[in-house]
């Protein structure tokens, strides 16, 4: 599905280049579900970034479903994403002024989707993931582990082939985080590619992940799931 | 004098009340509203109530604005319509030199020179303080407060009076006061003389011992205070108070070339005389143009519209930092620049646009009450209230547009990270 080869970014900081990545070589097949761990300031973000193409890179070669996407302009790469990627926050990031169903609808907006085909699929996301009786609620007024129900819910009503997930249950207490653990599974299991980035050990050992990476130095390797 | 006090302090007052709106209050409802707490939850539904205050905000500091230039700028229109008048009487091409009694000969030198068009005499230039006369329909009856001036025909043809009845004064070289007189209309009315058609011909008693004829009636003309209705007037050929040579010249000529040759000529008559001569429309422009209080007010006025533009940028910028998230989080799900730069100006242009409906016609009102103070005014000059509306609409719509453009194209990771 994805693949970066010999992939660097830096930022020149006067006479000064600083690495943001280092050679990141890295080859995700459809349907896998990828957890990258690793110390703060390893650079995890950045790279689920770089993925995602929000932000750019200097150096190497990014293959994303057959496009090259170092090749391609930034109107492109929007068009791009917009298709195939659905993104979840730590911070869950959703729109304060809008309600449940807005921010779910969101996304749909952008994509030119009829009105009528908004709806219905806004009500079938919300049916299934439990909260049709939130939906005009504001985001203020959800608990942590609702607001990321819906921040999931945003990010894959558009039926993206690729989830990325940046500490998706950081700010959540364990429970709640093995409920969005579980759903993340169940996404996996219907043919979404996951990439997610964690913290904690055991999120990602009940994720069980069909592949685990570790990030350290800004460099990234595989890591089998017997070295722990 | 007294008048212009209040006026002064009204505008002050006025004045600051408008920079405290504009400026400080916003400021301090702004401070107040932490957005920490919206995000907690404290302050719920979110949505509603924040940004109805937010665009109260924006409207009522827009307002404010426009309706404080509007003002300012009246103001200034008026105070300039007043220094630079010449639709009341004329004071372009006209000199003045001052002379202790009728000279004769000075007047017919003068006269001779390229330049000079026409000479007139007069006691003191309109525009100053008249001489005091009381006037009564007949001996018996009460006497009424009027403006006295002495003058020639040649005076009134300088001052370009419009003359709506009989004639102007007659023409004469005689040195004994004439008793036919020259009058404004609001001196029949207050004596009761009848309409302007009928009153050439009518007598009235001038200070209870001269009884003079009406020759010629003036429209009530502006000659001293543009705030209340001219006084009732009386003009009137008398040698004896001649104290001004009102000399009108051809074109425009090279002040002080112009008054080298008055003083050549004045030398021969009066060689140990310094000679007393003026420019009528610089004088005027003095008389009439608050150049000090002006500075104080425009220092003032510089002061204020600076806290309130100030407030105004704040508050745009305020509005759309209150959204770099919302945008970083739009772009994310795939919402182009153009969309976003769209989305981010719509609202405000609304804004301005309702700011815009309340302003102009409130300013216009402002404007017109400001007006109604002067008796003789310029008006509420319509299309400079455009003119300034637009370009107030004009510097708010960059402000948005740059900022909105600013804002979209912003690496959304920047605004989205977490930290
Ligand atoms: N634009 C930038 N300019 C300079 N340094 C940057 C920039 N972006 C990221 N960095 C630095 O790059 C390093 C990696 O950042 P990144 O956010 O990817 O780390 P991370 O592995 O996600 O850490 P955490 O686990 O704390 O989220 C950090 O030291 C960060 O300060
Ligand atoms: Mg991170």
């Amino acid at each position: 599905m994805l693949e970066l080869k010999k992939v660097y970014k830096w930022v020149n900081n006067g006479n000064q280049r600083i690495f943001l990545l280092k050679d990141i070589n890295l080859t995700i097949n459809e349907g896998e579900f990828v957890s990258i761990m690793g110390p703060s300031g390893s650079g995890k973000s950045t790279l689920l970034n770089v993925i995602g193409m929000l932000d750019s890179f200097d150096e190497g070669i990014y293959n994303f479903v057959g496009e090259s996407v170092h090749q391609l302009k930034e109107k492109q790469r929007t068009n791009l994403y917009k298709q195939h990627i659905g993104f979840v926050f730590q911070a869950y990031h959703l729109i304060d002024e809008l309600t449940v169903y807005e921010n779910i609808e969101t996304p749909l907006l952008y994509q030119n989707v009829k009105g009528s085909d908004r709806k219905a699929m806004v009500a079938d996301i919300l049916d299934r993931f439990n909260i049709v009786a939130k939906k005009d609620l504001f985001p203020a007024q959800l608990s942590g582990g609702q607001q990321q129900l819906v921040g999931i819910a945003r990010a894959l009503i558009a039926r993206p082939k690729l989830l990325l997930a940046d500490e998706p249950t950081g700010n959540l207490n364990s429970k709640q985080g093995e409920e969005i653990m579980e759903l993340f599974q169940q996404v996996n299991k219907e043919g979404t590619t996951i990439i997610q980035v964690t913290h904690s050990e055991k999120m990602q050992l009940m994720a069980t992940a069909s592949s685990v990476y570790w990030m350290a130095l800004l460099k990234i390797k595989l890591r089998s799931r017997q070295d722990n | 004098m007294d008048n212009q006090w209040i006026l002064w302090s009204s505008f002050v007052l006025f004045a600051m009340l408008l920079g405290v709106l504009a400026g400080f209050i916003p400021a301090k409802i702004l401070s107040r509203f932490k957005p920490v707490n919206v995000l907690k939850g404290t302050i719920a539904p979110a949505a509603m109530g924040k940004t109805f205050l937010r665009n109260m905000l924006v409207v009522i500091q827009f307002v404010a604005s426009a309706c404080f230039i509007f003002i300012v700028a009246s103001m200034f229109g008026q105070f300039q319509y007043m220094a630079t008048d010449n639709t009341n009487f004329n004071r372009e091409n006209i000199y003045n030199i001052a002379v202790s009694e009728n000279q004769r000969l000075l007047q017919q030198d003068i006269l001779a020179n390229q330049h000079v068009e026409r000479v007139g005499l007069v006691s003191t230039p309109f525009g100053g303080n008249a001489a005091q006369a009381s006037v009564a329909k007949n001996a018996q009856s009460e006497s009424v407060a009027a403006s006295y001036y002495a003058a020639n025909s040649d005076f009134i043809i300088n001052m370009n009076l419009s003359i709506l009845a009989g004639s102007n004064l007659i023409s004469s070289v005689s040195d004994s006061a004439s008793a036919f007189v020259l009058v404004n209309e609001q001196l029949l009315s207050a004596l009761g003389l009848g309409k302007t058609q009928d009153a050439v011909g009518k007598t009235f008693m001038m200070n209870n011992k001269q009884e003079v004829t009406i020759g010629g009636v003036t429209s009530n003309f502006c000659y001293s205070n543009y705030q209340f209705t001219a006084k009732p007037l009386i003009i009137q050929y008398n040698p004896q108070q001649f104290h001004v040579l009102n000399i009108k010249t051809k074109n425009k000529v090279e002040e002080q070339r112009f008054k080298s040759e008055m003083n050549t000529i004045w030398k021969k008559y009066f060689p140990h005389t310094e000679l007393s001569f003026s420019n009528y429309q610089k004088d005027m422009y003095e008389r009439y143009f608050p150049g000090g209080d002006m500075n104080i007010v425009g220092t003032f006025c510089v002061v204020v519209l600076t806290i309130a533009l100030m407030g105004l940028l704040g508050i745009v910028t305020y509005h759309n930092e209150m959204r770099t998230k919302e945008v970083g989080i739009r772009k994310v799900m795939g919402a182009p620049v153009r969309e976003i730069i769209r989305q981010l100006s719509k609202s405000f242009i609304k804004l301005t646009l309702i700011s815009g409906l309340i302003s102009l016609p409130l300013g216009y009102v402002i404007c017109y009450l400001f007006m109604k103070l002067f008796v003789y005014s310029y008006g509420v000059n319509l299309l400079l209230l455009c003119t300034l509306f637009t370009s107030i609409f004009g510097m708010a719509l960059i402000t948005i547009i740059y900022k909105s453009a600013h804002a979209a194209i912003a690496n959304p990771v920047k605004s989205l990270r977490t930290e």
